[in-house]
C-alpha cells in the first residue's frame, strides 16, 4: 500500500503551499511530515486524502494514479486535528458510522457491525465508553475514538493531522508510544503531520522535513539529526550554535577565533562557511588547553542535562571574538559532566568542539540539496 | 448564537449598585414593558370582548374572517417551506464554500430587512402590475399576479426570505466543516452526510428560524397591503382584514380578529422559548 507523490504543486493566490513536492512512502511505513506551521504539511496530507486538489503533479496510491479520484475510492482513514467526532452520536455510533454509510450491497449486518465496533473499541482500550457521547470524554479518549472510527472502514492508508497537538504533555507522551505500538500491530501505511520534532523522532520510522512548501530532507530520525542536509533541518531538529566565518589554509576563522581543522572532510575548499555545532558537541575544558574561551553567563538545569550559556571572549591578541548569530554559545552537558566540572557563574572556561556541520551562507533559501526519490 | 446563550453573570454586578438604583432600574424596565407590550395586548383583549362573547364569536366566525384565516395559512404554507429550503441552501453555500460573489450574496440576503416592506410591494407592482414590465403578459394569459394570490405569496416570500438563512449562517460558520469532512472521509455521500451530520447539528437553529419566518409570514402587513388590493373574501389576509374592519368603524370586530393574530404571536413566543431552552440545554450538554 505505497504512496507516491509526484511533483505536486498547490497555490492559494500568491501563497505557494506546495512547491514541486515528490515523495515516496513504502507499504507499512510510519512516516512523519515535520515542519513549522504554514510549511504545507497539512495541505500535502489533505491532498493525499482527496480533500484538496493540487494545481499540478499527481498522487499514486499503490501505483494507481488517484490524483482526481473522489475520496471514497482512496480507502484512506483520516484523523482530524480536533478529532471531528460526531457530538450528537454515541461513541458506538461514531465508530459504526463508516460501516453504516456503506452501499447496501457492502454493508455488514447489524450483528457484524456490533462485533466490529466492539473489536475496535477493545483495540483502543475504551470499550466501556461505548454508550457515552464525545463531549463527555477527555482529550486522550476522544483521540483514540477518532482513531477507532478511522480504522473501522479498514483503510489501506492512515493519515493523521497533528494527532497529539491538542493534548496535555503527559497524555501526549503516553499516546505517542501507544500509536507506535498500534502501528506495529496493524501495519497500515501511516502518515502523520506534526510541528514537534521530538514527536516525529519518537514515533516515526522516517521523517519528511518540510519548509516553505518544499521538502528539505527525508530520512530516518538518526539521519536527520546526525546528517542534516540543509541549515534549516539542522536548526529545526534540535538546538544548534551557528558560527559564521571562512575556511582558509586548513583552519576555520570566525571573527578573531581560529579553529585548526584536522579532519579531511572538514577542509572544504569553499571560502565562506557557517559552522553548525550542536550544544552537546561542545566540551568544556580547562581554559589553558583551548584557544576558544568564554565566560559562563547562565546555567539552566533541564533535568537529565544542563544547558550552559557562555559569552565568548576575544582572544589574547585583542580581536573581536567569533561571529555567532545569537551572540551566545549554548553548551549542553550531561548531569554527570556538569557535576564533575563544578561550574559556577562567571567562570572562565575553554571550549573544545567535537563535531561540525558545514553549510554555505545563503544556502538557507534554495532547492533541497538532495532530491527525494521519484517513482518509476 | 450569542443572543441565545446570554450568560447569567449579572448577579455580581448587581450587588455593586445601591438598592435604590436597583429598584428604580427594575421599575423603569417593568414600566416600559407594561406600557409598550402588556398594555396593547390587554387593550386588544378588552376591546375585543367589549360587546360580549356573542359579538366576538360572530366576528371571528364571519365568512370573510374565515377566508382571511385560510388565505393567511395558505400563504404561510407556501412561503415557509420554500424559504426554509432557500435558507438551508444559502447558509450552506456561504458557510462552506468560497466563491466569487459570496459576500454579495450575504448582503443580498439581508436586503429584505433593510428595505421598507411598502417599497418591496411597490417593486412587485412595477414588475407584475397592469402597467408593469410583465404584468400585461401574465394577465392576458389568465394568471394575474397583482391583486391576486401569487402577488401576496411573492411579497411574503420577499419579506420573510432572510429569517432562516440569517439564523443558520453564523451557526454553521461557528460549527465548521470538520465533522462533515469526517463523514465524507468515512465514505458517506453528500446526501447521507446532510441527513446524518449537518441536519441534526443545525436542527434547533433551523427550527428557531422557521418559527420566526412563520410569524412574519402570517403577520406581514405593508408589502402584502400594496399588492393584494384588499378584495374581501379573495385577497384579504388577516392583518389586512383587521385594518378594513377598523376603517369601517367595526372596532369590536377588528379587535376580535386582532386577538387571533395576538394569539398566534403568543404561541410563537412560547414555541420560541421552548426551542431556545432546548438549544441551550444541548449546548450545556455539549460543553459539560
Amino acid at each position: 500500500m505505497s504512496i507516491h507523490v509526484n511533483q505536486l504543486t498547490k497555490r492559494y493566490g500568491n501563497f505557494t503551499a506546495l512547491d514541486d513536492i515528490s515523495l515516496s512512502i513504502d507499504d507499512g511505513e510510519l512516516v512523519a511530515l515535520l515542519g513549522p506551521s504554514g510549511c504545507g504539511k497539512t495541505t500535502l496530507l489533505r491532498s493525499i486524502a482527496g480533500m484538496e486538489f493540487a494545481d499540478s503533479g499527481n498522487i499514486l496510491l499503490e501505483g494507481r494514479d488517484m490524483t482526481f479520484e473522489p475520496i471514497r475510492h482512496r480507502q484512506v482513514g483520516f484523523v482530524f486535528q480536533h478529532y471531528a467526532l460526531f457530538n450528537h452520536m454515541s461513541v458506538f455510533e461514531n465508530v459504526a458510522y463508516g460501516l453504516r454509510v456503506r452501499p447496501r450491497a457492502q454493508r455488514p449486518n447489524e450483528a457484524a457491525i456490533r462485533q466490529r465496533v466492539h473489536e475496535l473499541l477493545e483495540l483502543v482500550q475504551l470499550e466501556w465508553l461505548a454508550k457515552r457521547f464525545p463531549p463527555q470524554l477527555s482529550g486522550g479518549q476522544r483521540q483514540r475514538i477518532a482513531l477507532a472510527r478511522a480504522l473501522a472502514v479498514e483503510p489501506r492508508y492512515l493519515l493523521l493531522d497533528e494527532p497529539f497537538g491538542a493534548l496535555d504533555a503527559n497524555v501526549r507522551k503516553e499516546l505517542r508510544r501507544w500509536l507506535r505500538r498500534l502501528h506495529e500491530e496493524l501495519h497500515v501505511t501511516s502518515l502523520f503531520v506534526t510541528h514537534d520534532q521530538e514527536e516525529a523522532m519518537e514515533v516515526a520510522s522516517r521523517i519528511v522535513v518540510m519548509n516553505h512548501g518544499r521538502i528539505e530532507q527525508v530520512g530516518t530520525p538518526a539521519d536527520i539529526y546526525d546528517e542534516p542536509r540543509t541549515p534549516f533541518v539542522s536548526s529545526f531538529i534540535g538546538n544548534v550554535n551557528v558560527f559564521q566565518g571562512t575556511i582558509r589554509s586548513g583552519a576555520f576563522h570566525s571573527g578573531s577565533w581560529r579553529l585548526p581543522l584536522t579532519d579531511a572532510r572538514d577542509t572544504l575548499n569553499a571560502a565562506e562557511q557557517n559552522a553548525f555545532v550542536r550544544p552537546h558537541d561542545i566540551e568544556i575544558v580547562h581554559p589553558s588547553t583551548s584557544e576558544w574561551q568564554a565566560r559562563v553567563q547562565h546555567i539552566q538545569p533541564m533535568g537529565s542535562s544542563y544547558h550552559i550559556e557562555a559569552v565568548p571572549f576575544a582572544d589574547a591578541s585583542g580581536g573581536d571574538g567569533p561571529q555567532i548569530e545569537s551572540g551566545l554559545i549554548v553548551i549542553e552537558l550531561t548531569r554527570h559532566a556538569f557535576k564533575s566540572l563544578s561550574l559556577s557563574l562567571g567562570d572562565r572556561v575553554g571550549l573544545k568542539i567535537h563535531h561540525i556541520h558545514w553549510f554555505q551562507p545563503r544556502q538557507v533559501i534554495g532547492k533541497p540539496s538532495i532530491a527525494p526519490p521519484v517513482p518509476a | 448564537m450569542s443572543r441565545i446563550l446570554q450568560p447569567q453573570t449579572a448577579s455580581r454586578e448587581q450587588k455593586a449598585e445601591t438598592p435604590f438604583v436597583r429598584y428604580l432600574l427594575s421599575l423603569l424596565a417593568l414600566a416600559i414593558i407594561g406600557l409598550f407590550l402588556i398594555l396593547p395586548l390587554v387593550a386588544v383583549l378588552f376591546e375585543a370582548f367589549r360587546e360580549g362573547w356573542q359579538a366576538y364569536l360572530t366576528a371571528v366566525t364571519d365568512r370573510y374572517t374565515r377566508h382571511a384565516i385560510l388565505l393567511t395559512l395558505f400563504t404561510a404554507l407556501i412561503c415557509v417551506p420554500l424559504n426554509t429550503l432557500f435558507g438551508i441552501a444559502a447558509a450552506w453555500c456561504i458557510a462552506r464554500f468560497q466563491f466569487p460573489g459570496r459576500s454579495l450574496l450575504t448582503t443580498l440576503i439581508d436586503l429584505p430587512f433593510s428595505v421598507s416592506p411598502v417599497i418591496a410591494g411597490l417593486v412587485f407592482i412595477l414588475i407584475f402590475g397592469a402597467q408593469g414590465w410583465f404584468g400585461g403578459w401574465f394577465a392576458a394569459n389568465g394568471f394575474p399576479v397583482i391583486f391576486a394570490l401569487p402577488g401576496i405569496v411573492l411579497a411574503t416570500m420577499f419579506v420573510t426570505l432572510p429569517f432562516v438563512a440569517r439564523e443558520l449562517i453564523p451557526l454553521m460558520q461557528a460549527q465548521g466543516a470538520e465533522q462533515e469532512e469526517a463523514a465524507i472521509m468515512l465514505g458517506a455521500g453528500p446526501w447521507r452526510m446532510f441527513w446524518t451530520i449537518t441536519l441534526p447539528r443545525i436542527k434547533w437553529g433551523l427550527l428557531y428560524g422557521v418559527i420566526l419566518c412563520n410569524a412574519r409570514a402570517m403577520g406581514e402587513f405593508g408589502a402584502v397591503s400594496v399588492v393584494s388590493g384588499h378584495i374581501r373574501g379573495s385577497t384579504n389576509t388577516l392583518p389586512l382584514h383587521v385594518e378594513i374592519l377598523y376603517n369601517e368603524y367595526q372596532f369590536s370586530a377588528a379587535f376580535a380578529v386582532a386577538t387571533l393574530l395576538a394569539g398566534l404571536a403568543i404561541v410563537t413566543l412560547i414555541a420560541k422559548s421552548i426551542v431556545e431552552w432546548r438549544q441551550q440545554r444541548q449546548w450545556e450538554n455539549a460543553s459539560s
